[in-house]
């Protein structure tokens, strides 16, 4: 049988044989071993014949891989702009207001700006491409429309810790600076060697930019205090009320943070960070948004007191039958 | 190939400057002279132009400042431009930019690219590839003397920012502009970041962005009231009014929760019957006929049995409904993301995460200074429990001042302004001229911006 080089390693469908099957496993990946072991205790039939029935008989699992969906589609739905798909196209100029500023005819885009008008391409689309490039062209020079910035894969750790903790290279690259004050500020020390060749164009970039950073980042990037200092205590000295002040950054620390490339799109956005695992999540009543206390055995959806429940339950039973 | 030429006869700069803040809902834009005296044009304001194509029930389509005509906003659907910040679909944004500046019928009659210099606000961390279609669309396209695609939270330290923070000083002091140090909160349509500021240039490395904006807030009422009241998931339009007249932030939000709670059995709280001592509202909804836009008035439980029993009678000339807890649930996604099951921080602890990301010695100075614009800034409380959640987290010795500017909406525009007015040279040193475009190409340009906005 000529199968294509295509080998069938597990079905989809359920083969009741005694003591043992193989059965789709439709939980999320964190249940996978519980499945395993179940399977090993050899209370496989009643897997099966749950996972067959489907609808109320739900196991632990799945329900909560339902919810995990069911949060993932409703944060999807809260993204759109518009509740249903909508094209609207672009409407016809009106009559007499076409046309200022010699762009007049619409033959006249050059090839580039045709393809970017042309383009039908979502947020998420670019996105994607630009993840592929990165992950497919790590090594190769970036092309025409990736420039450094996309060249530039810093991972955020890295950059903040060159920015923040910048020790041994420092001679070096400070002495380079000196050399060429008019590189422009941002261009310091910290350009990442891929793009380095590239770079050398910079140094034909207009002198403005070069002498305007100069003169702005000068020895010291920040001023000191210059203002009025408050009145002398004569506790001041008091080991007890000392008020400690973080050092200032030097002049290199700061350099260094001011040069730092971009993150890129997904890098800079927020996570799940440990400040905020230190409280468990807050969970609201699905009807009238008040502290969720009661769940629903049938579905998990959380609710408020018996009010709410029994308004769940009428939508729950119409949902997932009794 | 032409001779390049010295840098001594550079070409004169443009007679003005277009600053334009592209932003996913609104467009703001304005012309600056170069050479205006910054005190008397301080109270000037831009253009607000809605930034989408809308279609009403009937049919008919409005793009950017014709919605002002739309007299009808039931069932109303946008496309709008811009995705998460970026402009995506530059044929919508293209419909809209010609109509508002460069054709004949344009408000403020059409632009000449030719002799304009272009200030365009850019959220961090865009995608390069969009980064470049927006470079080539105002060269090739439009063909723009002289163009700056500027950070639009840096563009903020422009600003008088002590004036905002009220810091007492001698009136004579002179605004230091940019501002030397400043931690910028900008919560948009999109998105919500914070980028700290030094000398106007951002710390690339402490940006960092939450995924809740307006559009989300007012997505979410539609659903809590669609569940509780009419079905208004078709009226995108009219919840956002809701929303922008209603909501509050809570500045205590499980005692909010408590007063706003009707009770466990059949029966009512007494509390909850009277009002939740004033959070509970009422909603007049327009109909588009006697009245275009809704009306928040106080809960008025007599009225309110009143309006009731007319309703039944189905003699009612009013559609009302009476928010609730959601009034201050929706804001509060800000602050507790995880609240809709979005696993990131809030923005108080996305502060104290960009802040872990500069020196310690920053800190005090950031903290000091953090100014928030965007729209999501002028719900009632916001600031206030902005301030109260980072206190909460900073180290005790740090003094945090939060203050959002009298327009946080045209806070980066006004800033982008001050910025295009900054001497020649300055300004001249963050932009790239047409002919720099044409000889050195997209790819060259784009470096200089990744590395030369950070001049601004």
């Amino acid at each position: 049988m000529n199968n294509f080089g295509v080998i069938e390693v597990a079905g989809a469908k359920i083969t009741n044989a005694p003591g043992w099957a193989y059965v789709p496993d439709t939980g999320p990946p964190g249940h996978h071993h519980h499945h395993q072991q179940a399977g090993k205790n050899g209370q496989n039939r009643k897997r099966a014949a749950r996972s067959t029935a489907g609808g109320p008989n739900l196991s632990y699992a799945d329900l909560s891989a339902r919810q995990e969906a069911k949060v993932r589609k409703e944060l999807e739905a809260l993204d759109r702009d518009n509740p249903r798909d909508v094209s609207i196209p672009i409407p016809a100029k009106p009559k007499g207001s076409g046309g200022g500023g010699g762009r007049d005819a619409a033959a006249k885009h050059t090839p580039n700006v045709r393809k970017i008008l042309q383009s039908q391409k979502t947020f998420a689309n670019h996105l994607g491409d630009w993840l592929a490039l990165k992950e497919g062209g790590a090594g190769s020079t970036p092309a025409n429309a990736t420039p450094a910035i996309g060249g530039v894969s810093s991972s955020r750790s890295a950059a903040a810790a060159a920015a923040v903790a910048l020790s041994g290279r420092k001679g070096s690259t400070q002495h380079k600076k000196s050399d060429t004050p008019s590189r422009g500020g941002a261009a310091s020390s910290f350009t990442k060697p891929p793009s380095k060749q590239e770079d050398v164009e910079m140094t034909d970039a207009p002198d403005a930019a070069g002498e305007h950073a100069g003169a702005c980042s000068g020895s010291t990037i920040l001023s000191p205090y210059k203002g009025p200092l408050p009145a002398p205590h004569p506790r001041d000295d008091d080991p007890l009320l000392v008020s400690r002040v973080p050092l200032m950054p030097t002049d290199e620390e700061l350099k260094a943070l001011l040069a730092a490339p971009p993150l890129t799109y997904l890098e800079a956005r927020a996570g799940w960070g440990a400040e905020d695992s230190k409280y468990p999540v807050r969970v609201f009543c699905e009807v009238c948004g008040y502290w969720g206390r009661v769940k629903c055995i049938k579905c998990g959806t959380r609710v408020c007191a018996l009010d709410c429940l029994d308004t769940h339950r009428e939508e729950c039973v119409t949902r997932y039958g009794l | 190939m032409a001779p390049r030429k010295s840098k001594t006869s550079r070409p004169a700069p443009p007679s003005r400057t277009l600053v334009l803040d592209n932003g996913a809902h609104t467009l703001k834009a304005g012309y600056v002279t170069a050479g205006d005296d910054d005190g008397t044009n301080s109270d000037e304001t831009p253009t607000l132009v809605p930034n989408c194509i809308a279609r009403d029930a009937d049919r008919r389509v409005y793009v950017g400042h014709e919605l002002d005509q739309c007299k009808d906003f039931s069932e109303i659907a946008f496309r709008r431009p811009v995705e998460k910040g970026f402009v995506v679909s530059w044929e919508a944004q293209k419909e809209i930019w010609d109509r508002q500046f460069f054709d004949s019928g344009a408000p403020q009659g059409p632009c000449d690219p030719s002799d304009t210099r272009l200030v365009l606000a850019e959220h961090s961390n865009a995608l390069p590839v969009l980064q470049a279609n927006c470079d080539q669309m105002v060269f090739e396209e439009y063909g723009f003397a002289s163009y700056c695609r500027a950070n639009g939270p840096a563009l903020n330290a422009y600003h008088d920012v002590q004036a905002v923070f009220r810091t007492p000083r001698d009136p004579a002091t002179v605004a230091q502009r940019p501002a030397e140090v400043l931690l910028l909160i900008d919560t948009g349509y999109s998105h919500t970041t914070v980028t700290p500021l030094l000398k106007g240039r951002p710390l690339h490395s402490a940006v960092r962005r939450l995924d809740v904006g307006g559009k989300l807030l007012t997505n979410y009422l539609a659903r809590l009231i669609s569940l509780r009241h009419y079905d208004m998931r078709n009226e995108p339009h009219i919840v956002n009014e809701m929303k922008e007249q209603a909501c509050y932030v809570s500045l205590d939000f499980s005692s909010d929760l408590e007063r706003a709670w009707k009770g466990t059995r059949g029966e009512r709280r007494p509390e909850y019957l009277a009002g939740s001592g004033g959070i509970a509202k009422e909603y007049v909804l327009p109909d588009f006929h006697t009245r275009s836009k809704g009306i928040v008035r106080d809960f008025d439980p007599e009225q309110a049995g009143r309006a009731r029993k007319l309703a039944k009678l189905g003699e009612s000339t009013e559609d009302v409904l009476t928010l609730r807890n959601e009034r201050f649930t929706v804001p509060e996604i800000l602050f507790h993301p995880s609240d809709i099951g979005l696993r990131q921080s809030g923005i108080a602890n996305l502060v104290w995460e960009s802040l872990l990301a500069v020196p310690t010695g920053l800190w005090p100075a950031l903290l000091a200074n953090v100014c928030v614009v965007g729209g999501n800034a002028l719900f009632e409380g916001f600031v206030q429990r902005l301030q109260q959640e980072i206190v909460r987290l900073v180290p005790d010795d740090c003094i945090v001042r939060v203050a959002r500017p009298a327009d946080p909406v045209a806070a980066t525009w006004a800033g982008g302004a001050r910025f295009a007015r900054q001497p020649e040279s300055v300004v001249a040193g963050c932009c790239v001229t047409k002919a720099e475009y044409e000889e050195y190409g997209a790819g060259w340009v784009a470096r200089r911006f990744a590395m030369g906005d950070g001049d601004t």
